[in-house]
């Protein structure tokens, strides 16, 4: 680690004074903190929908009638406006967070987030490239504009995110400084064709890519959950997977591999997940930031270091923070929204720069 | 398999059952494709469309428009549904919109769907910057919205414009037609130029003007070099473009621009730069004006 003459993050955050967990069984807690968010996003909005009215609706389904009852609209937008982006914000916030949570144990730092590795970037170029090649613009409102894009983006996030890997990978043995260099030099290079696409970019395009690169839940309907959903169930399965090995990681490389990781194996394991998970989570919402540093860094604060808790739970409270943020970004401005990702960074900034000087501190 | 995910698959099933539960979409919007609907709640995208609707006399049953046709005077006072390219369904919805009139940028896609799901009337218009794409979208709109006469009326009047325009260009003493550069500012730095299949470069077109810049389509920033190259003897602006760039003054400094001698500054309303709405003669017009204009003191 430290031969490669970058000193090694790894030994603050190995001897960081576990606190002790408010919660050993914090499961509850953010189980209802996920229950409580995604009820309240279904009630509010611009489109109010009375909650007892919703009970009425959910109990007449079960074949109990209490005498209240959605309105044909209500239903309409609860069944096919809300809770597709409800159940999208799920997905996307647990697979992001899972993400960093896991990445964040790769890379024996708690500063990695996805965007590091230049998979974000990589499935934004992904997609910018799509629109500008008008390929997205065409005027079909069809199938091929609703693929092309996401399409594009996720090749681009596994592109990116192999790129960076292959290069972090000299002769075999991929060292953890090497990959972070790597994934920066690759998020440039993205960032550089992204600029240079979008002088290419006519009006209109450049328009879309800008809404596009802030990231949204808002054309979140039942064909783009149906189609993200595979993927991400799959990238999050791949990762909890994993808690184990990533406990044994946290001891070292070298003292993994004695104990029987096979840490090279890992590594692509969890790169490849990395870059399914987030590459389809971006093709469908943009680029979201921070929800996979910001999660993982603060349950590690509050539930220590074992990520046989840290991986679920980064799922739960990811997926709570996004429908969250999700909520506020399609009410605060009623009736316009604002851009999710804006929102994140807003609340990620200030967390970053905290666990900087934490480190610096330390 | 752990808890979270666990949790995520259970939550897919409950929502899979709700949407299979979900009422089937309405067929009453291919009907109401063909009879005209009169009490119908409109939304419209795009100000070009927004304009039609309003010079149809269909302002009343406008509930909502989006921001850029809030550049229009009629519907300064409209409820906004936020920007074309990011429309908010539940937005719409709460409006009690039974009808979506957008032109192609609308987006995103999926919002769009998730209307048509609810029962909404989608309407996507081409938008296309010609006279004649201007004539079929009030044609369409009149039919959707049974107003067939000031449809026909709004097509007679733009053509009487365009013949008018057209002899005053005939009548114009010098034969060199006036090279115009049309340009508008996006943010307070930043130039655009637009070229061939904009608004406005086709409103210079049928000014009898020929656009200065000539050799792409749609809008380019600004290249001072080209500029000088192509000097112009009109800049043709959005009224509200010329405050960031500071005036005519400030227009005079720009790099390129103050290269340039003698020309002179006509400005449209903004709507113009935008598409080419039903008073697109009343810009050509103002450009011909413009023209005939005595010119001031050199620059």
């Amino acid at each position: 680690m430290s031969a490669s003459g970058i000193a090694p993050v790894s030994a603050t955050y190995r001897t960081q004074e576990p606190i002790q967990p408010a919660a050993p069984r914090p499961w509850l807690l953010l189980t209802a903190l996920l229950l409580g968010v995604v009820l309240l996003s279904l009630a509010v909005g611009a489109v109010p929908v009375p909650l007892l009215a919703l009970a009425g609706s959910l109990l007449d389904l079960v074949g109990l009638d209490i005498g209240h009852k959605l309105e044909s609209v209500q239903q309409a937008v609860l069944l096919s406006i809300r809770l597709p982006r409800v159940t999208l914000g799920i997905m996307v916030g647990a697979v992001l967070a899972t993400c960093g949570a896991a990445l964040q144990a790769l890379f024996r730092n708690p500063l990695v987030e996805p965007g590091l590795l230049g998979t974000s970037s990589g499935a934004a170029l992904g997609a910018v490239a799509a629109i500008v090649m008008d390929v997205a613009l065409s005027a079909h409102l069809g199938s091929l504009r609703m693929l092309a894009v996401p399409g594009a983006a996720f090749l681009g996030a596994l592109g990116a995110t192999l790129l960076a890997h292959r290069l972090g990978g000299g002769g075999g043995r991929t060292e953890t400084a090497r990959i972070l260099l790597a994934g920066v030099a690759v998020s440039a290079g993205a960032g550089a064709g992204i600029g240079l696409l979008t002088q290419m970019a006519t009006d209109a395009q450049l328009r879309s890519i800008t809404f596009w690169t802030w990231g949204s839940l808002g054309g979140a309907s039942w064909d783009v959950v149906g189609a993200a959903t595979l993927p991400l169930l799959i990238a999050l399965g791949l990762l909890l997977r994993e808690a184990r090995t990533l406990n044994l990681l946290l001891l070292g490389e070298r003292e993994a591999w004695h104990l029987g990781v096979d840490v090279e194996r890992l590594k692509r394991r969890l790169i490849l997940a990395a870059a399914l998970g987030v590459g389809a989570a971006v093709s469908v919402t943009g680029v979201i930031a921070f929800v996979g540093l910001l999660v993982p860094a603060l349950l590690r604060l509050a539930l220590g270091p074992d990520h046989r808790r840290l991986l679920s739970a980064s799922a739960l409270l990811g997926a709570s923070l996004l429908v969250g943020a999700d909520l506020l970004a399609r009410t605060a401005a009623i009736p316009a929204e604002l851009p999710v990702g804006a929102l994140t960074s807003v609340l990620g900034v200030p967390v970053f720069i905290g666990l900087l000087s934490r480190k610096g501190a330390a | 398999m752990s808890r979270a995910s666990g949790l995520s698959l259970v939550f897919m099933a409950v929502a899979s059952l709700a949407h299979a539960a979900a009422p089937a979409k309405p067929q009453a919007a291919a009907a109401a494709a063909k009879a005209p609907v009169n009490a119908a709640k409109l939304v419209t995208v795009g100000p070009a469309i927004t304009e039609t609707v309003f010079a149809l006399g269909a302002g009343g049953q406008v509930v909502g428009v989006d921001d850029t046709s809030l550049a229009l005077e009629v519907a300064r006072k409209s409820p906004k549904v936020g920007y074309q390219r990011a429309l908010s369904s539940e937005a719409i919805v709460a409006l009690g919109t039974s009808q979506l009139l957008a032109s192609e940028e609308a987006g995103p896609p999926g919002v769009l769907e998730q209307l048509k799901t609810v029962g909404v009337d989608v309407v996507v218009l081409p938008n296309k910057h010609t006279v004649d794409a201007t004539r079929e979208r009030i044609r369409t709109l009149a039919q959707r919205l049974g107003k067939a006469e000031q449809g026909v009326a709004l097509v007679k009047q733009l053509d009487a414009d365009l013949r008018k325009a057209q002899e005053r260009t005939a009548a114009r003493k010098d034969a060199k037609p006036p090279r115009v550069l049309a340009l508008y500012a996006r943010g307070a730095n930043v130039l655009m130029v637009a070229g061939a299949g904009t608004a406005a470069g086709e409103l210079v077109t049928l000014s009898g003007g020929v656009n200065a810049i000539a050799g792409y389509a749609g809008h380019k920033p600004l290249t001072a070099e080209a500029v000088v190259e192509a000097a112009p003897d009109f800049i043709l602006m959005p009224a509200s473009s010329l405050e960031p760039v500071g005036g005519e003054e400030g227009l005079s400094r720009t790099p390129g621009l103050s290269q340039v001698r003698g020309w002179r500054l006509i400005t449209v309303d903004d709507v113009h730069f935008m598409g080419l709405g039903p008073h697109l003669g009343k810009a050509v017009s103002r450009l011909q004006d413009g023209y005939a204009a005595p010119a001031r003191g050199s620059k």
